[in-house]
């Protein structure tokens, strides 16, 4: 069991990067890395959301719509699932940690439309993880996904100074660089297999 | 006539996936092939058009303090329709789109639209940029898809027919077909956009603009202001909505008329 | 609160309304979902277990064997009948590939020897890479191997017997599905002796059931 927990959270983080090899969560990811502090307090927010959803969409899939048999039901049932618990987390912030909500403003609320979160509450119902899969791989996925965007920020900011071609400024040559570091990423396709192999 | 430019801006001017630049998670996950992107943007075109026509049509109704629930639900219910159609019609596109089928439901373009301009408008108006929107969505996907599968695979598929005989290339780059060859792909595809149309600098696929649901700001100088602005408004509103019972969503919040704002 | 009630009651109802068009159109689109998947299903058992004419599925009837962690990953259990006798069986195993499960479908005859091998899904692996494990340059290769051997990937031109070449760059699809096909066949070998041990069984009661009789009438 610990071997598949820690097959799991190295999958979600590097393996299969929610951004540089699953596509998920990309438009935030254009839009907040210009700094890397704004993207360490995204990711936070976000692995927060993505773990707590992956649990509370876990029981909502086994315990109501599986025994009830409306699993067409799932896209609806986990967006507002989703969207519910964001406006938690942001009631729940508020009061306790009122100065990291203060700094992280508008981001929070963007989270709702993270394709990450959604993605990694549908991805673990495929895969028919167990409880205990379903939270490590909703925590991978947010601390994978917070990796890709720090690292992100960091080579943002380098390109911000270095002489682009006019019309290569801005997003083109964002994307390039992620296009980039996503071939560096998927270096990890066969480093951990072996170790996991049944 | 204002119904035809509200159906054509979306194709061009404000093409969400060139200029725009939102929905990046279909637009790069499914373009391996020229049919995935294809129906992909026709999946979208429906849930655009019909969930900013119901919008649209409801707009008197809905509270607007839940309003962003609303429109969830809406287009929630709309996204699985069409997942039950593909599954029921179209089986083997189905498995191809697979996982970003429901995440269409997320999708900034659908959410923002409604926020932005089908809550505004009358139902013709709001059915006329539905289409528009998803028009350019799935013409962006197309032409990306198309590219990609060349570069690919050297060949065209279409309903299992090979368009282009026994391929053009005698070596394809695969990369085309993996994930790093999705952004390099877009980020060439926007530079070369940007180069042959020069119509001011402030497009949002140069300058990262702090993009409302249909216009782009030029961030330039202006960038970390109006990026100020609007933190320190939506995060008002958030605060509000603490009390209220309104998930920002992250697509609009007040004052703004209508952000699926990145910064 | 008289507000937070009249939102509420609101939201209720527009969900109320959603769910009721989304359950209208699942029954609408239900029945030919499901008469896909069983025709699909069934093409595919047809080409695994050629010699089969009709299947009848026991994956209920194995769940005691299969319940042994090393059975897992099995979905389905058929069995392919031809003229009244059993000729073979048919597998459903998933192991997880690269992204995600790789739904393998593996027919295995009497003894032990593997038929044929269909990848049904494998959505999560990669285009042109992975995903070409569902072709029969990669399938291929299960079929026409001796009775009782076990598969095992290598990246060089196959020497002995249950070598498979995987797809160039595509190690972890490839061993995905030969771990498929291992599985299946430790499943049958199993099966094979659980029968095998109930009929001894049954043969041994009635021995000693004759036995009794016999010494209670002597």
């Amino acid at each position: 069991m610990r071997v598949e927990i820690a097959a799991i959270l190295l999958g979600n983080i590097l393996i299969n990067n929610f951004i540089f090899s699953r596509f998920l969560g990309l438009c935030p990811f254009f839009g907040v890395s210009r700094r890397v502090d704004t993207a360490v307090g995204m990711s936070l927010a976000v692995t927060f959301v993505t773990t707590l959803a992956a649990a509370v969409t876990w029981a909502l899939q086994r315990l109501i719509l599986e025994p009830l048999r409306v699993g067409y039901l799932q896209t609806a049932t986990f967006i507002l699932v989703i969207a519910s618990l964001v406006q938690f987390v942001e009631i729940v912030m508020h009061r306790l940690v009122p100065g990291l909500y203060r700094g992280l403003g508008i981001y929070l609320p963007l989270i709702t439309t993270n394709c990450a979160v959604l993605g990694v509450a549908v991805l673990n119902g495929e895969q028919r993880y167990g409880f205990g899969g379903a939270v490590a791989s909703g925590l991978a996925a947010g601390l994978g996904w917070g990796l890709a965007i720090v690292l992100f920020a960091s080579v943002r900011r380098r390109l911000e100074l270095a002489d682009v071609p006019p019309a290569m400024r801005g997003f083109p040559v964002a994307f390039l660089a992620a296009g980039l570091m996503s071939i560096a990423f998927s270096g990890f396709a066969g480093l951990f297999s072996r170790l996991f192999l049944r | 006539m204002s119904v035809i430019r509200d159906f054509a801006h979306g194709l061009r001017d404000e093409n969400p996936v060139f200029r725009l630049v939102l929905g990046l998670c279909p637009t790069l996950a499914v373009t391996t092939g020229l049919e995935g992107g294809f129906w992909m943007g026709v999946a979208v075109v429906f849930v655009l058009f019909s969930s900013n026509i119901i919008i649209s049509a409801l707009r008197g109704i809905i509270p607007p303090r839940v309003r962003i629930p609303s429109f969830v639900t809406i287009i929630a219910a709309f996204v699985t329709v069409v997942q039950m159609l593909m599954h029921a019609f179209l089986p083997a596109t189905f498995r191809v789109l697979g996982l970003f089928i429901p995440l269409i439901a997320v999708n900034c373009i659908i959410l923002g639209r409604a926020e932005a301009f089908a809550s505004k408008r009358p139902v013709i108006n709001a059915g006329a940029d539905g289409l528009g929107m998803g028009a350019g969505f799935l013409l962006a996907l197309v032409v990306i898809g198309a590219i990609r599968e060349l570069l690919g695979t050297g060949n065209l598929k279409v309903a299992g027919a090979a368009l282009l005989g026994a391929g053009v290339l005698r070596q394809p780059a695969l990369i085309a077909l993996l994930p790093p060859g999705a952004f390099l792909t877009l980020g060439v595809l926007l530079g070369v956009l940007n180069h042959f149309t020069r119509q001011g600098r402030g497009t949002a696929a140069q300058h990262m603009g702090f993009c409302t649901g249909g216009h782009c700001a030029d961030q330039g100088a202006g960038g970390t202001g109006a990026a100020g602005g609007g933190g320190a408004g939506a995060a008002g509103g958030a605060g509000a909505a603490g009390g209220g019972g309104v998930p920002t969503a992250g697509c609009g919040a007040g004052g703004a008329g209508g952000r699926c704002g990145w910064r | 609160m008289r507000q937070v009630v009249k939102l509420a009651a609101f939201l209720m109802l527009l969900a109320g309304a959603a769910g009721a068009v989304l359950a209208v159109s699942h029954n609408l689109t239900q029945p030919r979902i499901a008469r896909q998947l069983a025709s699909e299903k069934q093409g595919a058992l047809a080409l695994v277990l050629p010699q089969a004419t009709a299947f009848s599925d026991r994956t209920a009837a194995t769940a005691a064997v299969r319940r042994r962690a090393e059975f897992a990953d099995v979905r389905e259990v058929w069995v392919g009948r031809a003229g009244g006798r059993d000729v073979g069986r048919a597998y459903l195993v998933a192991p997880v590939g690269y992204g995600g499960p790789v739904e393998t479908l593996v027919g295995v005859a009497g003894g032990g020897r593997v038929v044929a091998v269909r990848v049904v899904s494998a959505s999560r692996e990669t285009p042109g890479l992975g995903l070409l494990v569902k072709e029969q340059a990669f399938l291929g290769q299960f079929s026409g191997q001796p009775a009782g051997v076990r598969f095992s990937v290598v990246t060089r031109r196959p020497g002995a017997p249950g070598e498979v070449q995987a797809v160039t760059g595509a190690t972890i699809s490839s061993r995905a599905v030969v771990r498929a096909v291992n599985v299946a066949l430790d499943l049958e070998a199993a099966l094979e002796g659980a029968g095998a041990a109930r009929e001894a069984g049954a043969a041994g009661a009635a021995g000693a059931a004759g036995a009794v009789a016999g010494g209670g009438g002597g």
